[in-house]
Order: C-alpha cells, then sequence, then structure tokens
C-alpha cells in the first residue's frame, strides 16, 4: 500500500531529525559536564527528543525501539526533574543508545530487524543508572504563594523548575504583555530573547485580550538578578510585571509601565485558509535528480534554437524573425539559469548534519583507543550539495579515524612532548568560489615524511636516486597508493593502510581534490576541496585531435591564445608562462592517446584550470562553446582516469567529461602519460 | 447540504501528527486543519469555528495544559470538545487537563478505531465506508 510507504519514509525522516538533535543535544551535556553548567531547557529538550521518538516507534509497532527510547525518556525524566544528576557515565550509556538507534533506523530503512540482543545490553546499563536510589523531588506546594491558577496550567516539568528557582531564592514574575494575533509569535520570541540572559522561562501562557485582534500572554520568569536590575530592566517597556513570588519585588511595588498595549497599525486580521501552517515538505534526493535532469535536457533543446536562429537569419535570410526568435532566446536562457540556480539551491544542506554526526564518532573512538580528544568545529553553515554530503561522509570518516588513531598521541605521550594532554580535532568548512573547502587538522604527532619515502623505496615504488628529488608533496602522495602504509601493527580503528586510496577515489568522484599538509611532532591537516554541486555545471566545449569534450567550468580561471613558441620545456616537462608564473601544460590529446603521433600546431588554445593550490594550462585546438551539462557517471565498467562521466549534447552527440581535478592531480604529480 | 465539520489537530510531531490526520479523514464531512505548534493553534482559532479540538500536551511553545485552558476560559471557544493525545506520562498532567476543561484524554500510541468513536461521539457524524 502507497499509503504505509510514505508513512514509514515521513518516520524516517522525522526519527532522523530528532536523532541529529538529540546527539547535538548529548554534546551539550558532555560539555556541561566539563564546563560544570547544564541549562535546563537542554535536558527538557532531549527528554522531548526521547519522548516524541518513544511516541512515533511506538505508534508504528516498532517495539524494540519503543522499549529502548522509552527507558531512556524515562532516564531523561528523572535528570529534568533534578532526581538523577548528570554524569560521564550517563553520557556515554546516551552516546551508545544513539549509535544504536540510528543502526536500527538505518535498518528499518532497508526494511530490516536489528538484531535485539544489542538493545538489551544498552537497556540494562541504563536500567543500571535510573535503579540507583533517586533524590526526592521538590514540588511547589500552595503555600509557596504560588497562585493555584498558574500551577493548574504547568506540566509536572514546569512545576518542578518553578519549585527550583524558588528553592534557589530567585524572585519569580510573570511579566504580562500584549500582542497582535497576526505576529505574537515573533514579540514572544523576541521577548524570551531579551529575558533569557538573566533568567528562565519557565513557562507562557496565552489567555485571551480585550481587543479580539490581539492576545495576552503572561510569562513566568525567574531571574536571579537584583531588584534594582530588574526595575531598570523592565523600565520604558510596554509590559506589565508583577512578581508571583520572592523577595525582590513586594507585592505593592509592582512596576506597571505602558497599561494600554497599543497594536501595531498593521494588524489587520488575516484571512486563514491553510490547511496547515508547516512551510516545508521533504522530497526525495531522487525526484530532485530527475527534475534537473529535465532541466538539463530544456537547456540542450534551448542550444537547438539558437542554432535554428543561425540557420533563419544566414541561411533563410529571414533577420526580422530571427531578431524576435533570438530575444524569446534570450529570455528562456535567463528563465532557465534561474530555474536551475534555485533546483541547486533546494539541493544545498549545511554541513552541520555531518559535524554533528562526527562529534559522537570521535568520542566513541577516543574512548575505545585510550585518547583524549576534544572536536572544534567552524563553518558548519556551509551549504554543500546533499548527495556530496552523503558521499562525503565515510571518506571523511576514514580521514578522522586515522588522525586519532595514527595522529593523536596516547595524553600520557602528549604529556611527556610538552603538548596539552587533550589532543584536538578540528573540522573546518567554507566557501571558496564554486567550491567548498573542508580542512580537517589535528595537533597529533604529524606524519613521518622520511618513512614514507623509506618505505616507497623499499617497495619498489620508486628507486633510491629518483627519492632524493622528490618534493615533500610528491613523497605525500604515496599514501594515496593501494596498501601503502607504514604503520607496523595493525589497528582495530583504521585498519592498515587500507583506505587513503579509497578516500582518494571518494573525493575524485566528486570531482574534488585532497591535498595534505604535515609536520612532524605537531600535527596533520588535510584539505578537500569539492564543488557545491554535481547535478548541473557549465562546460566549455573543446576539441583536440579528432575528439570532442566537455571541460567543467568551476575549476577554470582564464583562456588564452597559446602559440606553440609559448610553449617552454622543463625538468621535462612542458610549462607555459603566464604573468611571471610557471605553470605546467598538457596537451589534452597527448593524454588521452598517448600513442598518438604530436602534430604540431602553431595556435592553439590554453584553459588554465586551478584547483586548490594547483594550476595546469589544458591545450587544446579549438574552443567550440560554453553550455551547461548534466553529467552522467559512466559505471566502474569505465574508470578512465582524467574523465569524470559523459555528457548528452543532442546536435554534438555524446561528449566525454573531462574530470579537470584528476587531470590537474596528475599532471602535477609528473605521470603525464597514462594509457586511456 | 450540510457544512463540513471542522476539526483542529495540534501536534509537533509530522509523524504522528499524519497517523491522527489519516485516522480521522475516514470520517465523513470533516474538513481537517492541522497545526504544528500551540502558537499555530492559538492563529487558526479566530479564524474558523472549530466542532473539535485534539492536541497533545508535550510542545515546544506553550504546552497542551495551557491550550486548553486558553480554550476553556475564551467565553467564543469555551463550547469546543477537546481531547487531549498524548503518550502515557504523568497522572498529574492527566488530570490537570480533565480539570481544566478538557472532555477527554486519549493515550498514544491509540488505536484508530477508539479515536474514530470519540471524534463522532463529539461530532456526531458518519464514516465512510
Amino acid at each position: 500500500m502507497t499509503e504505509s510507504k510514505r508513512d514509514i519514509s515521513e518516520f524516517l525522516a522525522e526519527s532522523e531529525d530528532i536523532l541529529g538533535e538529540l546527539s547535538a543535544n548529548i554534546i551539550k551535556l558532555a560539555e556541561g559536564i566539563s564546563t560544570g553548567k547544564v541549562e535546563p531547557a537542554t535536558l527538557n529538550n532531549i527528554f522531548r527528543n526521547a519522548h516524541t521518538l518513544k511516541g512515533i516507534s511506538g505508534m508504528f509497532g516498532f517495539t524494540n525501539m519503543q522499549m529502548l527510547t522509552h527507558r531512556m525518556e524515562d532516564m531523561f525524566d528523572s535528570l529534568r526533574m533534578g532526581k538523577l544528576s548528570l554524569n560521564s557515565e550517563i553520557v556515554n550509556v546516551l552516546f551508545e543508545a544513539v549509535d544504536l538507534l540510528d543502526k536500527m533506523l538505518v535498518a528499518k530503512g532497508k526494511g530490516e530487524d536489528f538484531a535485539a540482543d544489542k538493545i538489551d545490553s544498552v537497556v540494562a546499563k541504563i536500567n543500571n543508572i535510573t535503579n540507583a536510589p533517586l533524590s526526592t523531588v521538590l514540588q511547589p506546594s500552595e503555600d509557596m504563594g504560588v497562585d493555584k491558577g498558574i500551577l493548574g496550567v504547568l506540566t509536572e516539568y514546569e512545576e518542578h523548575r518553578l519549585a527550583e528557582n524558588i528553592k534557589a531564592g530567585n524572585a519569580v514574575l510573570l511579566i504580562g504583555a500584549e500582542f497582535s494575533l497576526t505576529i505574537f509569535d515573533q514579540g514572544l520570541i523576541e521577548l524570551t530573547d531579551f529575558l533569557k540572559p538573566f533568567g528562565e522561562v519557565i513557562a507562557t501562557l496565552p489567555s485571551t485580550a480585550k481587543n479580539k485582534e490581539a492576545l495576552h500572554f503572561d510569562i513566568l520568569y525567574s531571574t536571579h538578578m537584583e531588584t534594582a536590575f530588574i526595575e531598570e530592566m523592565f523600565k520604558g517597556r510596554n509590559l506589565a510585571v508583577k512578581a508571583v513570588k520572592g523577595h525582590p519585588l513586594p507585592a505593592s511595588a509592582d512596576i506597571k509601565v505602558g497599561a494600554d498595549v497599543g497594536l501595531p497599525a498593521e494588524s489587520k486580521s488575516e484571512e486563514t485558509t491553510l490547511r496547515s501552517m508547516s512551510n516545508t515538505v521533504r522530497v526525495d534526493i531522487q525526484k530532485l535528480d530527475s527534475i534537473m535532469n529535465t532541466v538539463g535536457e530544456l537547456s540542450q533543446i534551448k542550444t537547438s534554437i539558437a542554432q535554428i536562429i543561425n540557420k533563419l537569419r544566414i541561411e533563410a535570410g529571414l533577420t526580422g524573425v530571427a531578431l524576435e526568435l533570438s530575444k524569446i532566446d534570450k529570455n528562456l536562457e535567463k528563465r532557465l539559469h534561474e530555474l536551475q540556480e534555485s533546483m541547486i539551491e533546494v539541493r544545498l544542506v549545511p554541513i552541520n548534519q555531518l559535524f554533528d554526526k562526527f562529534a559522537r564518532v570521535i568520542r566513541k573512538l577516543s574512548l575505545e583507543l585510550g585518547k583524549e580528544v576534544e572536536l572544534n568545529t567552524s563553518g558548519g553553515d556551509t551549504e554543500l550539495d546533499k548527495l556530496i554530503i552523503e558521499e562525503l561522509a565515510d571518506p571523511l570518516m576514514h580521514i578522522i579515524r586515522n588522525a586519532i588513531d595514527h595522529g593523536i598521541e596516547p595524553p600520557a605521550e602528549r604529556e611527556k612532548r610538552g603538548k596539552p594532554r587533550v589532543g584536538a580535532i578540528s573540522l573546518k568548512a567554507y566557501q571558496k568560489g564554486n567550491h567548498v573547502v573542508i580542512e580537517i587538522g589535528d595537533n597529533g604527532a604529524g606524519m613521518n615524511v622520511a618513512a614514507i619515502k623509506r618505505k616507497a623505496v623499499d617497495s619498489g615504488l620508486i628507486d633510491e636516486a629518483a627519492s632524493q628529488a622528490l618534493s615533500m608533496q610528491e613523497i605525500l602522495d604515496f599514501i594515496f597508493l593501494p596498501g601503502f602504509s607504514t604503520k607496523s601493527e595493525v589497528s582495530e580503528v583504521s585498519g592498515r593502510g587500507v583506505g587513503m586510496d579509497v578516500v582518494k577515489k571518494n573525493i575524485s568522484n566528486l570531482s574534488g581534490t585532497i591535498d595534505i599538509d604535515t609536520e612532524e611532532g605537531t600535527g596533520s591537516r588535510i584539505v578537500l576541496t569539492l564543488p557545491i554541486t554535481l547535478a548541473i555545471v557549465q562546460a566549455l566545449t573543446v576539441a583536440a585531435g579528432s575528439k570532442r569534450y566537455a571541460i567543467p567550468l568551476g575549476g577554470v580561471v582564464e583562456m588564452l591564445n597559446v602559440s606553440a613558441s609559448d610553449i617552454k620545456t622543463m625538468e621535462k616537462k612542458e610549462v607555459i608562462v603566464l604573468r611571471g608564473k610557471t605553470i605546467p601544460a598538457l596537451r589534452l590529446e597527448q593524454f588521452f592517446y598517448p600513442t598518438v603521433a604530436r602534430i604540431e600546431k602553431g595556435e592553439m588554445y590554453g584553459i588554465v584550470v586551478g584547483i586548490a593550490e594547483s594550476m595546469l594550462c589544458i591545450l587544446v585546438d579549438t574552443i567550440i562553446e560554453q553550455q551547461d551539462v548534466v553529467i552522467k557517471t559512466l559505471g566502474r565498467l569505465f574508470d578512465v582516469p582524467g574523465i569524470a562521466g559523459a555528457t548528452d549534447l543532442g546536435n554534438m552527440g555524446t561528449l566525454l567529461v573531462v574530470d579537470v581535478a584528476g587531470i590537474v592531480t596528475t599532471a602535477n604529480r609528473g605521470a603525464g602519460k597514462r594509457a586511456a | 447540504m450540510t457544512l463540513p465539520a471542522k476539526i483542529l489537530i495540534v501536534e509537533d510531531s509530522p509523524t504522528t501528527r499524519a497517523m491522527i490526520t489519516s485516522a480521522v479523514e475516514v470520517i465523513d464531512g470533516l474538513e481537517i486543519f492541522e497545526s504544528k505548534s500551540g502558537f499555530e493553534a492559538l492563529k487558526l482559532l479566530p479564524h474558523h469555528s472549530f466542532d473539535l479540538i485534539l492536541t497533545d500536551i508535550n510542545m515546544p511553545d506553550i504546552n497542551g495544559l495551557e491550550l486548553v485552558n486558553f480554550v476553556k476560559k475564551n467565553p467564543d471557544y469555551k463550547h469546543i470538545p477537546l481531547i487531549i493525545i498524548t503518550t502515557e506520562g504523568s497522572e498529574k498532567d492527566k488530570e490537570k487537563g480533565l480539570s481544566l476543561g478538557a472532555d477527554e484524554y486519549l493515550v498514544k500510541p491509540f488505536d484508530p478505531e477508539t479515536l474514530q468513536r470519540l471524534v463522532k461521539k463529539y461530532l456526531k457524524v458518519g464514516v465512510r465506508q
């Protein structure tokens, strides 16, 4: 039944969202333990996360998940009600539980069931914690002097927060405000944002205002601030402040400011006819892909229109008609471009989605390996295509594992070296033109470049003499060869040398590049440069020899006319000199067909591309035109270095799309000659 | 021709909201309104004369009890029957809800038929076959 299928995908999407929030909240708890300060709101949010998960898994009859989340909910309830105090044991169990939930969701997504035995051990650990004697809960009683009418609408948790605040000797105020019906939520957000830094908003109580176009709200608020400060705080604001409880404001000293709360002029009644006020939709990425394909095909059709315009003008001599049509064509082009831009935008998601997951993994790994690691992230709001984010998860994970396993030293060793005991891993993302750069840094041991070189010589990858001439970057490139590792023992976490070649492959598949920067003793930094989206790209169609290719514009810096005399030879490699800078040159035809005899051409075109720190001048015979292409992968069977995929260009047939990043890397490594 | 009965569902979880909706939409003559928070419900109330409200308790902006209190204290809305649908939890919250004027209390996960029966009880409408 399609209905139930739709429901399960809704369940999966919501659960995934909640799990993301849950992990972020648990990380906040973990930080709270070290700083000694946990916001009551965090505990309540975390409770709500588990509560909702329990609710929806129960409705779908996922009993295992329901049981686990139920136990978590109970534990969070005890925590938020102050019956249980937070400690690192609890946080560790929570990380385990979230991991497990993650796996259960993945299994559910595939229609499988998750082995129940793993759940039992986590549930047992939670039970162990919650079975310990709990402290008694403080409940407000009427003799606390709080109005029954207020107590009557508070949930048990809100009552508890009220009691806690009274116990702490804080002032409790009821802040009355009136807002117009249409914008009250905005007004309330502003008001609570103003209040939060100085205390706690316990509850928001709506009531009917005299004016039918308005709503009255009483905010139950507690603060530890002095009376004088509170008075100052509310001076000049259109609020009615009343002391509910606490010494700072005796009932007689109520501050009444601006009793008549005027309504903003624009507060007209708005006819609401929407069935739901929710304004977001979830869409399967495949649907977006298919729209994107259609958009791509549309722009190819548009290209044919441009050709017909030319025919009309030149062959049929219909200049007037051609002009009219070309105006429409321009308009069409503009709209198509807008459509593409918005389609790309729709697919973008913040990279935080990944960063949050890693925080959990890093914690888990460092525990397993007996290392102490903290994670610093920045630029989490940088946006990337959802598909790229998905594909990045594994390679990033591998890099991070390596950093913890091989990079960060054990705490004792770090101290011996005069480094802080706790190692640091940093994840940094930022946008750079049409690319997003992700840097993964660690302050660990760094890589032993000499050892890598030795290993390369020992494995016969290069001879001793030639190895002396290698640059540091060239030596580090050995890491990306299959099976290459200097680590003698095999570790559980990152295995042995398996991986960096795969990481490199994965990143190249995303048209990205990977750079390493390392200093022995101080740490390493791995820099990934990726295009923001892969779905549709602008490309140059070029001819080199008898073939035509498409070169994505993303990495293109500039185009030049190149004469044969401009091409110099330096250390057996061809280069050109551009404004004083030497750039390696690569003849596209020779790259793909190294055996074809080189025909010297007087004039050529040079397409200068730059990816990360590397530049390259690609030499072609002709530049034909610039157009949008949809890159389709060729599949595993056609794994040709330097080719990113193919594109169908209607009139021009199918062209191979050049993998600019791949070519740049290959050329800079000096292995320019390869078989196609 | 009779006008459809208007029912307001207040629930922050999209999955739960969808399940409540699919449980009640088999009932004939219903117009269903969904809101994902108490705030949205407050905005919808003045624009429609609802015949029934179904609400959750644990929600992010205002809690369900506060919504019940608001509805049952307002002369324009207090006649609207109100059913609380929430996961089993605090007995105290349930008692409070009923004493504030909620008409029924249904525990999640609920049986769709029980919900349909309750809705029909308050709306006096038929079920589509």
